[in-house]
């Protein structure tokens, strides 16, 4: 193959998204997509490949059913400050990285409206973003810290269903589990 | 506290009886007896001012026509006796989110993330911030299912507690299989009911005792006089096997921000700023012998038996507590350390010795939210 052929992602509302390889990538669902369509270029043509490629400068179009677009311009935006970047496998060692500070670009990339960025978190997490996925509950991590339950319901808009006796029991029975 | 003339005398003793009620409460009965006399001299109404003050933070009167609650009023008379937590929390196991206030805003954000990723937000904090944890898991019925009875939860904790415990390693083996057969995979049982140490605050032993005083030259009083005196004994403990112990009269707050790995440097910087004039001097001349702290290395057994060996005020000795790790009560697990021995080796003529345990106290786990902080956690 000559020249890299253009990947195209299409969002959930129709909108597409020309992208260059190594950003679409950061993205293990994409790139485990690619591997099968785009063989590296001393391998022969997939056969297998069940989209069809007749003409090698067609882009590659790559539909996301689950991420309408104004996410998924969130998602490239980070994906493409990341693209040079390699994180380091994830399965290894993971809680001390999980509970490293978050990143100070990552925190301020993610300085957006709850809503937004619950929509990234599962986006992240259908695309298989590990590091944007840690990232973005990071940042609902750092909403809670510090908030008693009652300023945590006012945060997230949700009610305390409990009635005083179960309230006072759970808090009773687990209380002793905070330190540690 | 500085006397204004904008304060009337009732508020100053308004605020000495508080002092004073503070200072009683960590147990520094003498220093509190001081405060509340000068409080009185000032009014000596001031328990009721006191009273009519705290009694305005409290729910209206309606709430507590059946008299004023004594600990925590929205707990009290609530009778817990008939709930058992575990089977109630396994009835939560279909809740949802429910808006504050459905009228006029119903929307919850959050209720798009599916429980996996609520339950990686809950690990995140399990392993940054426990008490974030805590908290995140009593907002509703769904968060406490997920936080509190999803055996994932204690997974996460177990593994996080136990593998920051510093074990000797020949007791540490054998017990391995004995653990497996006692709890495998039951992990809240095992955070029940094995041991550990916590590093996120300090462990203090408060010790009140009286001695007898001697009369004033020419009194005529009948009573002998007695003094009460109080101390502490404080503990830290680190993750890498270090240990900092402190015998001293001062008071939690004025130990537990020095109580780091670079106290030496603390203890510095502070006296360099008292002498650039703060008006209060936390080390002073006076008080600078109550801060000799003693840097010690400790090891448990995975049964909590706590060895703690470190310098001390003999030269050549090393000094060797013995305490063993026990709940203070049915709630409260893992938070005292009880007095076993307190002994010593003389270095010079390995001759070991101990002291006498007649006036000591057990000491109880104290949170320190500063500890917390990852810029100075070590």
């Amino acid at each position: 193959m000559a020249k890299e052929r253009q990947i195209v992602i299409i969002t959930s509302d129709g909108d597409k998204f020309p992208v260059e390889r190594k950003v679409a990538e950061k993205s293990i669902l994409i790139k485990n997509m690619l591997k099968n369509l785009l063989p590296p270029e001393d391998e022969q043509e997939d056969d297998d490949s069940d989209v069809d490629v007749d003409e090698d400068d067609e882009p590659i179009e790559i539909p996301t059913q689950n991420v309408r677009s104004a996410v998924m311009k969130n998602i490239l935006e980070w994906c493409e400050h990341y693209k040079d970047y390699e994180f380091p496998d994830d399965e290894q060692d993971d809680d001390s990285k999980k509970s490293a500070p978050i990143d100070p670009w990552d925190s301020n990339f993610l300085n957006v409206d709850q809503e937004m960025l619950y929509e990234i978190i599962l986006a992240a997490n259908y695309l298989n973003i590990k590091p944007l996925l840690n990232a973005g509950c990071k940042v609902v991590a750092e909403m809670i810290r510090g908030k008693s339950p009652e300023e945590i319901r006012k945060t997230f808009n949700i009610v305390n269903d409990f009635t005083p006796e179960e309230e006072a029991a759970i808090r009773r029975e687990n209380e002793w589990a905070e330190d540690r | 506290m500085r006397c204004n003339s904008k304060i009337s005398p009732t508020q100053y003793a308004i605020s000495l009886f508080e002092v004073a009620a503070a200072k009683e409460h960590v147990g520094l009965l003498s220093e509190a007896a001081e405060y509340y006399r000068k409080a009185y001299k000032l009014d000596d109404k001031v328990d009721k001012q006191y009273r009519t003050k705290l009694l305005e933070k409290l729910p209206p009167l309606e709430k507590r026509k059946d008299g004023i609650p004594k600990v925590d009023h929205r707990f009290v008379r609530l009778d817990l006796s008939k709930i058992q937590v575990q089977k109630l929390l396994s009835t939560f196991s279909e809740c949802e989110f429910e808006p504050r206030d459905g009228e006029q805003n119903p929307e919850i954000p959050i209720a798009i993330l599916p429980d996996e990723m609520l339950m990686y937000i809950l690990k995140l904090l399990q392993l940054m911030n426990a008490p974030a944890w805590f908290n995140l898991s009593m907002t509703c019925k769904k968060m406490a299912y997920l936080g509190f009875y999803d055996s994932r939860t204690w997974k996460v904790m177990a593994k996080s507690v136990y593998s920051k415990q510093v074990y000797r390693i020949e007791e540490g083996t054998k017990y391995r299989q004995i653990m497996r057969k006692k709890w495998g995979r039951q992990y809240l049982k095992m955070l029940r009911e094995r041991p550990f140490i916590k590093y996120r605050g300090v462990y203090v032993s408060t010790v009140i005792t009286q001695k007898p005083g001697g009369r004033e030259e020419f009194s005529s009083s009948w009573a002998v006089p007695f003094r009460m005196i109080t101390y502490y004994r404080y503990y830290r403990f680190f993750q890498d096997g270090s240990s900092l112990k402190l015998l001293t009269i001062l008071e939690p707050s004025k130990v537990i921000p020095l109580l780091y790995k670079n106290w030496k440097e603390l203890i510095k910087r502070q006296e360099l700023e008292d002498k650039e004039g703060s008006n209060r001097p936390l080390v002073n001349s006076t008080t600078k012998r109550w801060y000799n702290i003693y840097e010690g290395t400790f090891s448990i057994s995975p049964e909590g038996l706590l060895i703690v060996k470190s310098e001390g005020s003999q030269r050549d000795w090393n000094f060797i507590d013995r305490l063993q790790i026990e709940n203070g009560g049915r709630y409260s697990r893992h938070d005292r350390l009880k007095w076993i021995e307190m002994g010593y080796i003389n270095t010079l003529n390995n001759e070991p010795g101990t002291f006498g345990l007649e006036s000591e106290k057990d000491f109880k786990f104290m949170r320190v939210e500063e500890y917390a902080d990852p810029a100075r956690r070590v």
